[in-house]
């Protein structure tokens, strides 16, 4: 009678010990995650039952259990950051767990980005430039819009200044400085006058 | 007589049977070569190497073999708007027959400078200036000079603009645009009136 109770005592002390490590996932091995491009807020990974919270900028997050030796790697997405697109290297998970393969589960994120432009009033001139730091368009004479080729991230910052200016004529540029929303920017507003 | 000339064909038969190399061709590969203007040299023996359409590695190769055990040299002379220098240090010089191949590799990378200049007027903190998307700089209260965190590629375009203007105050940015050449900018010029 007596070994009932302390087997019965065993096992509920094993099963708060394995509660306390986080229950169902008994297991021995530490399951990592390397993140690359992760600019913004809100991802959510999950392996099983438990996840884990990226937070913008974070390089690698660790899940909170231990994974059991053997086990397939299962890492999901389950919330995607906030403007932002991620995607679990396929080539990293299904494999089969061990001291290596849990720790290089890899996730590849990409910030959304668009477009930068705006109008043009006044243009008769060839030769105007515009620039955005490193990055340049060249509206024609007569064109009455402009958009940077290389779109921007969400989030980034943005300085449209006139780099060269048309023959003949003088141009400046309006709402050209700020900070890329979610969706195209074509409020910025380049007027050009006789020189 | 004929000894005299089956000698030489013999050693040289001798050492093409054990595999050494009579003569040794000396090039290699140039990664990261933008601009023309670069001349590789070993002695007297000289090639111009350009640069790929795509920006791509290049490889090189001098006119001229040497023989096993001569020594080599190789001396860069830079292309244009950028510096050039062995991947390895003590990379372009060896011995011919010292490995198999004489395979050197350079590196270039582009010549990068910064922009500044004199501020006045900016007697309250929160300026802030950014080029394109680089680095989003505050300029501490009472500066009476700046220069900008982020040197900038030789060639390439940028323009500094005001991100956020400090309370109570209105800065421009005069020769704050323009195309990078082969030297520090340093008449960039902050001034700030009240708004």
């Amino acid at each position: 009678m007596k070994s009932m109770y302390v087997r019965a005592s065993v096992s509920a002390l094993c099963a708060a010990l394995l509660a306390g490590c986080g229950g169902g996932d008994d297991g021995s091995l530490v399951l990592q995650a390397t993140i690359y491009g992760l600019t913004k807020p809100g991802l959510v990974l999950t392996s099983g039952s438990q996840e884990v919270t990226a937070s913008a900028g974070v390089g690698a997050v660790t899940f909170p259990n231990l994974i059991e030796e053997d086990s397939t790697i299962d890492v999901k997405i389950k919330t995607q950051p906030t403007a932002a697109k991620c995607d679990v290297d396929p080539k990293t998970v299904g494999l089969k767990a061990n001291y290596y393969t849990a720790r290089q589960v890899v996730i590849n994120c990409t910030t959304n980005s668009y477009f930068l432009g705006g109008t043009i009033a006044g243009l008769t001139g060839d030769g105007l430039v515009l620039n955005n730091g490193d990055q340049q368009v060249k509206p024609a004479a007569g064109a009455t819009g402009f958009t940077f080729a290389n779109k921007v991230a969400d989030g980034a910052n943005y300085g449209v200044t006139v780099l060269q200016q048309p023959a003949g004529q003088v141009c400046t540029v309006a709402n050209n400085v700020g900070t890329m929303p979610s969706g195209d920017v074509s409020n910025i507003a380049v007027t050009c006058t006789k020189a | 007589m004929k000894a005299m000339y089956l000698a030489p064909i013999a050693l040289a038969l001798a050492l093409a049977g054990c595999g050494g190399k009579e003569s040794y061709t000396v090039g290699g590969t140039v990664n990261g070569l933008k601009f023309s203007g670069m001349e590789l040299s070993n002695g007297s023996s000289k090639v111009a190497v350009q640069p790929a359409a795509d920006g791509s590695a290049v490889k090189f190769q001098l006119p001229n073999s040497i023989d096993y055990g001569d020594e080599y040299e190789i001396v860069i002379k830079n292309p244009a708007h950028q510096s050039c220098g062995p991947a390895l240090s003590g990379g372009l010089k060896g011995s011919a027959g010292y490995t198999q191949t004489i395979d050197v590799t350079i590196n270039c990378a582009v010549n990068a400078f910064k922009l500044s200049g004199p501020v006045t007027g900016l007697n309250v903190a929160g300026l802030i200036i950014i080029n394109g998307n680089g680095t989003a700089q505050e300029i501490a209260k009472d500066a009476a000079n700046f220069e900008y965190a982020d040197a900038i590629q030789s060639q390439s375009s940028y323009g500094l603009v005001v991100l956020k203007q400090p309370a109570g105050k209105s800065c421009t940015i005069a020769n704050g645009t323009g195309v990078m050449q082969d030297d520090a900018v340093k008449n960039v010029a902050i001034t700030c009136v009240p708004a």
